[in-house]
């Protein structure tokens, strides 16, 4: 699987179709890939694939200071596919941009599972394909089950869990960073005119970075998890957007990164929406 | 004969220190990861793992700290700037945390004295720990120390056979309050040191000229595309101190801050002209490293690292700072200075052949 | 109502659009029906300005409870901005709700220019539900810490 991986490649690079590829390297052990960036055919040996490499690798794809100014190709698992068709749905960079070189995982993070490429070319087909691959199977299951444990609390213990789990927060914005749908050049939480969010790491103005992140990535979030991986402080900020993917699905039928085609669903509405919290 | 403290005696020091009406911190087992925080009883406190997520520096420089807080009245403003930090004991950093203070002291002392750190020093008890084992991050003895240096610590405690730490009393303030805790010691014959020393991995001497002769290295343009620009390296860093200095409130008061800032963030540079003197990651890591080997060093004479490895286990796309300096180390092998007078270059052949694509 | 809370007055932020709400705010006002002082009117052009911080920065503020109001669907001056709002709320009471803030401090209404009496019955009913659950001071514990 992995020579046909660099034999793709090689071919685009060879070719001349894209300037670069972005893929995951050898690093000093399995579990210790890391993003690679190529530019020659002959280097293509540097990239592998395995179920450890989780790093969401479209999140380099609108970083002005390493993009090239021809396409792009990407090693691209169910999570980058999902990624490029939010960012090309949200008008980032045309779909010609990035050729994707679809790749999975049957269980990612477990040793020696079964990778392999994935048979899309397009993005169209690969959202297709990855639709199909995901269809009944939830790769989110605790995170599922651990929402609902915050469920089932009171606002004021959910406030308390919130309190304490943002107190660690440094402020790092690792979380932001590591998402490729945090691509503005200007966050919120950096305005100052007024000063939004607080820039202390400190109760208030951690909850409000905290909820204002996940309400951002409303309708957006793919569900990779590499914020909470990211964060260095071990804060559940997956269960933020999980909470949020799942109100967008029950209230609007609608998942991230499954049609580039169709409009945001943050950006877009139907007039018989649901109301019935409108007084 | 050695002063030693058994094992089975750690809680009862830390009792002791509770007690005494110390503030005891160390590390412990939040969510999942080991943190340095305020321990509510000894139990808390956990040894398991090697290093922890964050540094001690936020005991002495922490990541909001209050400088002074203000309320307006109708006619004046009235400041509050009080500051008595609790007395603490600081147990179970490492070699490489305690080095870091000693570093941090030139800085917040050289030409103004930073009454808040400085305080905290003077009420804090650095009881350091040496180490009996290092993963593959440690670097502490490529940076000339070890994993029982003393530099920093008030007391060390080393790890030797028969379950015991020995001990060695560092300071005066190490001394009083050994004296004050006597109860958990005990004198004896100390078994062998269980001390582990990770092997040497790159010279240290060459990283400094390496770096000031290559400002316009293909290395740059390379090595460095895959940084996200977070702040966690920076964050977790024991040597890591540059802020920003707020101000939070409204007309009826608030409070002035002192909050970490990171040379990692794009923000960190940019101009209010739209100019960024460090426009791209790769130029920020650049200060960092720079940073840390050669505007340091030359100021302080110590370098901004303490080989901890934080940075490295933290990274997030597991970009490390170690496998840099080793490739610096080779580099500056290959390419040596040239003679005084010619062009101060050094690129090998390697970078010579990259026509890199990437800007910086 | 319990005694404890009797005294407590509820400030209730209320973020109205100016072409509906605000207006129907005035008819009530202008056909001198009464309604509980605890609301604090901040118009806006329209429900789809209002942005999420504006809640969040009013609980900072001390808030007790918020509401945001606006026309009818079907009837927004600029074709469409109530109905992206009503999305934006749908996700955003939730996100709160799941945060720690009790749905019931987070409340939404649409009130057209001519409903004056609708928007006097609505702030007593909403006043006497804040008031009910008392002061904020949970979140308070967070804005002074």
């Amino acid at each position: 699987m992995i020579e046909q991986l660099r034999q793709r490649a090689r071919e685009l690079l060879g070719e001349g179709k894209v300037a670069l590829v972005i893929g995951h390297g050898r690093g000093s052990s399995p579990q210790a890939t890391f993003p690679v960036f190529i530019t020659k055919a002959d280097a293509v040996d540097r990239l592998v694939f395995n179920p450890f490499c989780r790093n969401n690798l479209a999140v380099y794809l609108t970083r002005k200071d390493i993009m090239p100014k021809g396409a792009v190709g990407l090693v691209a698992r169910p999570e980058e596919v999902r990624s490029v068709a939010v960012l090309v749905q949200e008008q980032q960079f045309d779909a010609d941009r990035v050729v994707l070189i679809g790749v999975a995982c049957a269980e990612p993070g477990k040793e020696g599972a079964a990778c392999e490429m994935l048979k899309g070319r397009t993005l169209k087909e690969l959202e297709a394909e990855v639709a199909e691959r995901l269809k009944g199977r939830d790769p989110a299951q605790d995170v599922a089950a651990r929402v609902k444990e915050l469920e089932a609390m009171t606002p004021e213990q959910r406030l308390a869990f919130w309190e304490k789990e943002f107190s660690r927060c440094i402020r790092c914005y690792a979380c932001r960073q590591a998402c490729p749908m945090c691509y503005c050049e200007r966050c919120i939480v950096e305005k100052n005119q007024p000063q939004w969010i607080p820039s202390s790491a400190r109760p208030l103005g951690n909850y409000f970075w905290n909820v204002i992140r996940a309400f951002h990535l409303a309708g957006r979030c793919i569900g990779c998890g590499a914020c909470a991986r990211a964060c260095p402080m071990g804060i559940p900020l997956d269960l933020l957007n999980a909470k949020v993917a799942r109100e967008v699905k029950e209230s609007f039928a609608y998942e991230a990164g499954f049609d580039h085609e169709v409009p945001p669903p943050m950006a877009s509405f139907r007039t018989d929406d649901e109301q019935e919290f409108i007084k | 004969m050695a002063m030693l403290l058994a094992r089975k005696n750690l809680h009862a020091l830390l009792r002791g220190a509770m007690e005494k009406k110390y503030r005891v911190v160390g590390p412990t087992r939040t969510a999942g990861i080991v943190l340095f925080a305020e321990l509510s009883d000894p139990g808390a406190l956990c040894l398991d793992e090697l290093n922890t997520q964050n540094s001690i520096k936020e005991f002495f420089f922490p990541k909001s700290e209050t400088l002074l807080t203000y309320t307006l009245g109708k006619k004046d403003v009235a400041i509050a700037d009080d500051f008595a930090p609790p007395r603490t004991v600081l147990i179970g950093g490492r070699a490489c945390d305690a080095r870091s203070l000693v570093a941090l002291d030139r800085l917040f002392g050289w030409d103004y004295k930073d009454k808040f750190y400085f305080k905290r020093r003077e009420a804090t008890c650095v009881i350091t720990l040496a180490c009996d084992r290092f993963d593959e991050a440690c670097f502490c003895t490529s940076l000339g120390f070890g994993p029982r240096a003393t530099e920093g610590s008030d007391i060390l405690l080393v790890p030797a056979e028969g379950d015991a730490y020995i001990v060695e009393a560092v300071t005066d303030k190490g001394r009083a309050l050994i004296a004050e805790l006597e109860d958990v010691f005990t004198e004896g014959t100390p078994g062998a040191e269980k001390v582990a020393y990770p092997e040497k991995k790159f010279d240290l001497a060459a990283v400094k000229p390496w770096l000031e002769r290559n400002f316009d290295h293909p290395i740059w343009k390379e090595e460095f595309l895959s940084c996200l620009g977070c702040g966690t390296c920076t964050y977790q860093c024991p040597m890591c101190h540059c802020f920003d200095i707020v101000d939070e409130g409204d007309i009826h008061g608030g409070a002035r801050c002192k909050n970490w800032d990171s040379c990692q963030f794009a923000l960190f540079t940019l101009h209010t002209s739209g100019h960024n003197p460090r426009p791209a990651q790769a130029s920020r890591w650049r200060q960092r490293l720079r940073h840390k080997f050669v505007y340091y060093a030359d100021k302080f004479g110590t370098e901004a690292c303490v080989g901890c490895g934080r940075c490295i286990r933290n990274c997030p796309v597991r970009l490390s700072i170690l496998d840099k300096l080793v490739l610096i180390g080779r580099e500056a092998a290959a390419a040596p200075a040239p003679p005084a007078g010619a062009q101060p270059r050094g690129v090998t052949k390697r970078w010579r052949a990259t026509t890199s694509i990437f800007r910086i | 109502m319990e005694t404890t809370t009797a005294e407590f007055e509820p400030k209730i932020i209320a973020f109205l659009c100016n072409w509906c709400t605000y207006a129907g705010a005035d008819l009530a006002g202008t056909s001198r029906l009464k309604y509980p002082a605890n609301i604090r009117a901040i118009r806006l052009t329209c429900t789809g300005r209002i942005e999420p911080m504006f809640l969040l920065k009013a609980f900072q503020e001390g808030a007790d409870a918020v509401l945001v109001s606006g026309c009818h669907p079907g009837d927004c001056h600029y074709t469409s901005g109530n109905y992206h709002a009503r999305r934006r709320w749908t996700v955003f009471r939730k996100l709160l709700e799941f945060s720690g803030i009790d749905p019931r401090r987070v409340l939404f209404s649409w009130v057209s220019a001519a409903e004056g009496r609708k928007w006097s019955e609505l702030v007593a009913e909403i006043t006497a539900q804040v008031r009910a659950l008392g002061p904020f001071t949970s979140f308070e514990r967070i804005v002074k810490a």
